[in-house]
């Protein structure tokens, strides 16, 4: 089950001390039920705020967000969201078993509202078999990541959250991680919004990337991924996959490679 | 010429003088308005009457509290200076010794205090050995922080003009350290009158201490809220004059 | 587990102990030689003090004991509930922590003949004592512990759409153990001390008034015994918190109290 994400006319402003900041202008985003869509952009260009609006962790000055018809707030408490963040957050007094099992726990076990996966069937899908009565400080930042990521599949969202998941982890275990969570993904069915900093992984695992500018936050451009699913390795090496990390670095950067770059640098391909 | 005059500023003690007047406002107002009996607590007047009458016995006992306190400082700073030489002079006698000053860390005066007694006696020398044992570990912390904080570029150069090592002492060393002398002082002071007061408890010598016993089973209450008063003004008094050494002489490495 | 544990207490333990038994022997060995001066006496003799009056140490040991877990009950008590207010009502935050703080600079010499003024000489004023003395670690634990998760674990549990008494029992209450138990593990021996120095101003029976007892009696091994039972009694509380917390929180072991 999925649902779609809807963001129409979203602005969001900060106000600190100083000038009042505009982290989100105007911005529309439109993600078809079942898709894997990747929002990418500079440091500060709002991105993770644009998350955090989907997620109801905020509420937007302007503008609505609708996710399968119903609003954010609604979703959320019928359990549909899963969210991963950028560091694990796992509970470190909690087994990785326990940690998964949570918001089972805030639900109430006995609910049958939901149609919830068992643990142990989350726990093989990480592939983190055997890991099950380990504490936290027991694993590696990217165990722990894959620990986070089945907590939030556990009562099967529409809709699948995550803030730059894999930013803290090497190259190496990302490209694996990237694979694991496209395989994770297309077993559940959700719908999936990644924000990330990697022209490559937005590439790799999305069918659409919106690719934003900092201050004020605007989404600049839309970029369509066409290669097949599922996606492998040996993509990154066709020329679709060049032509799409062209597009989107041009969004990032604007036509003239030459001209100074406008933000912060984002990873390049 | 820049003259370097104190500044205890106007400002500063007006601020110090509008705090107790609130105070004494406040405890006159808390003792009528509460109806608290005046066996419990006194007037601010009644307190001041019996300052006046007494002063010379309070005066006296202080004496001797800020004897024994003084004393012992000045004791436990000069061991804890010639420690923290020897210390910085080799490291082996610095590890060697750990657990041994580790003991010194967390004596608790009640179980310093009656082996003191044992060793010294009813008088002031058990309040004075019990100070310089509870001041010791403070005081060799931060004569230790202080000898290392001497500015490398000053070692250096005085090494380069082929100083030896007292000279490099005296010179260099010990004026840097000197601002931590002071906050050793600032900080074991104040603990340093409540050991020595403690201890007059323990030995019936005399001093702040007993007076304030004394004064609490001949239920003069006036005289026992007049000592205890006296005590918390001298722990002050100790804690002002500490910082302000420790402010002049910061002014003088120019940190 | 539990050999494991056994195992590992003998592993961190056996140094120290070792130290300790070849001191005795030879403090022992010294005192017969007539090396040692007056005051120090033959671990055997303090032994013998024992073994001659048991009673000496379970008479004056139990009250002492009785008065400082009495006095930590209160305060533990009043410092948990003030810090639990103070963190849910941000206006009383200020005033609870620097109540604590006064209370705690305000030194045994005034509140001891002050408070024996209001309660009379009983034990109740020393378990009063003992409470004012051991009061603050515990409230500044607390307050640190129920503020310890981060803003990130408090988003996780909102996305979860958990209830503000979820919230409480999932992460709040976890995640203060470790400062909580910290406090309570600091405080512990401050309340044995404060009963001890307390019984000095006066009372007839505990450890502090057999101290007193014995040195104005020059009876040295008593003198050594009492302060030997200080250190005992201060270390129990100290050790048995410390045990407590290894099993409630087992999760980690580095925890530091901020002043």
């Amino acid at each position: 089950m999925s649902r779609d994400i809807q963001v129409e006319k979203v602005s969001m402003v900060f106000y600190g001390r100083g000038e009042p900041v505009i982290a989100l202008e105007k911005v529309d985003m439109h993600v078809p039920a079942g898709q894997f869509a990747s929002i990418i952009g500079p440091s500060g260009c709002g991105k993770s705020t644009l998350l955090r609006l989907v997620a109801d962790i905020a509420r937007p000055q302007a503008g609505t967000i609708t996710l399968g018809g119903d609003t954010p707030r609604a979703a959320r408490h019928a359990h549909s969201l899963g969210f991963v963040f950028q560091a694990p957050t796992l509970l470190p007094w909690r087994s990785v078993r326990q940690n998964i099992e949570l918001p089972l726990d805030v639900v109430g076990r006995g609910s049958a509202k939901r149609s919830a996966r068992s643990s142990a069937e989350l726990i093989d899908l990480v592939g983190l078999s055997g890991f099950a009565d380990a504490l936290p400080h027991q694993l590696s930042g990217g165990m722990q990541q894959r620990v986070a990521i089945a907590r939030a599949l556990i009562l099967t969202p529409d809709i699948l959250l995550l803030d730059e998941p894999f930013g803290a982890l090497d190259e190496i275990t990302r490209q694996r991680m990237n694979l694991e969570l496209l395989r994770i993904w297309s077993e559940s069915g959700t719908s999936a919004l990644l924000v990330t900093h990697s022209i490559a992984e937005a590439v790799f695992m999305s069918d659409r990337i919106y690719v934003m500018s900092a201050r004020p936050g605007r989404i600049t451009s839309i970029v369509d991924v066409p290669l097949e699913r599922p996606r492998r390795l040996d993509m990154m090496r066709s020329s679709a996959f060049f032509d799409c990390v062209n597009r989107v670095r041009d969004g990032l950067f604007g036509h003239q490679p030459s001209e100074a770059v406008a933000g912060e640098p984002v990873e390049a391909y | 010429m820049i003259s370097q005059t104190p500044r205890l500023p106007l400002k500063r003690l007006m601020q110090i003088a509008l705090g107790v007047a609130i105070f004494i406002a406040l405890w006159q107002l808390t003792v009528v308005g509460f109806r608290i009996p005046k066996y419990l607590v006194p007037l601010p007047l009644d307190v001041a009457r019996s300052v006046r009458q007494n002063w010379a016995v309070i005066a006296g006992q202080a004496g001797f509290t800020l004897l024994a306190a003084g004393l012992g400082l000045a004791a436990s700073s000069l061991f804890a200076v010639a420690v923290a030489l020897s210390f910085s002079m080799s490291r082996n006698l610095a590890q060697a010794s750990l657990p041994v000053v580790m003991v010194f860390r967390s004596t608790p005066v009640a179980a310093v205090a009656p082996i003191m007694m044992l060793i010294f006696g009813r008088g002031i020398g058990t309040s004075m050995a019990v100070v310089t044992i509870v001041s010791f570990f403070p005081m060799l912390v931060n004569m230790m922080r202080g000898l290392e904080s001497a500015d490398r570029n000053a070692a250096e150069l005085l090494h380069v003009y082929g100083a030896s090592r007292w000279q490099l002492l005296r010179f260099v060393r010990i004026p840097f350290a000197l601002p931590y002398l002071f906050t050793g002082l600032r900080i074991a002071g104040s603990s340093a009158i409540l050991g020595a007061m403690l201890s007059e408890w323990i030995t019936g010598s005399k001093g702040l201490g007993n007076l304030i016993l004394d004064a609490g089973e001949m239920r003069e209450i006036e005289l026992l809220w007049a000592a205890v008063l006296t005590s918390v003004a001298i722990a002050l008094a100790v804690f002002w004059t500490t910082s302000a050494g420790e402010k002049r002489a910061l002014r003088w490495t120019h940190r | 587990m539990a050999s494991t544990t056994s195992l590992a207490i003998f592993r961190t333990s056996w140094r120290p102990v070792l130290t300790g038994l070849i001191l005795i022997t030879l403090l022992e060995a010294a005192k017969r030689v007539h090396w040692l001066p007056v005051f120090i006496p033959a671990p055997s003799e303090v032994v013998w003090e024992i073994w001659k009056t048991p009673r000496l140490v379970t008479a004056n040991l139990a009250p002492t004991a009785w008065k400082a877990a009495a006095g930590y009950g209160i305060a533990a008590t009043v410092a948990i509930a003030a810090a639990s207010i103070a963190v849910s009502l941000r206006a009383l935050y200020g005033p609870i922590y620097n109540i604590s703080v006064m209370i705690n600079s305000v030194p045994i010499i005034a509140t001891a003949p002050l408070l024996a003024l209001w309660l009379g000489t009983g034990t109740q004023v020393q378990i009063a004592i003992a409470a004012l003395a051991s009061q603050f670690p515990m409230l500044v634990g607390t307050m640190q512990g129920l503020q310890a998760a981060d803003q990130r674990q408090r988003e996780l549990m909102h996305v979860l759409s958990a209830s503000r008494s979820q919230t409480l029992r999932y992460l709040l209450i976890p995640s203060a153990l470790p400062y909580l138990f910290a406090g309570l593990k600091i405080a512990a021996p401050s309340a044995v001390l404060g009963a001890i120095t307390a019984e000095w101003a006066g009372a007839d029976q505990g450890v502090g008034a057999m101290m007193l007892y014995a040195l104005f009696s020059y009876d040295t091994p008593k003198v050594w015994l009492s302060v030997v039972l200080t250190c005992v009694l201060a270390g129990a509380g100290f050790g048995i918190w410390a045990a407590i917390e290894r099993l409630a929180v087992y999760w980690r072991h580095d925890v530091e109290l901020a002043d």
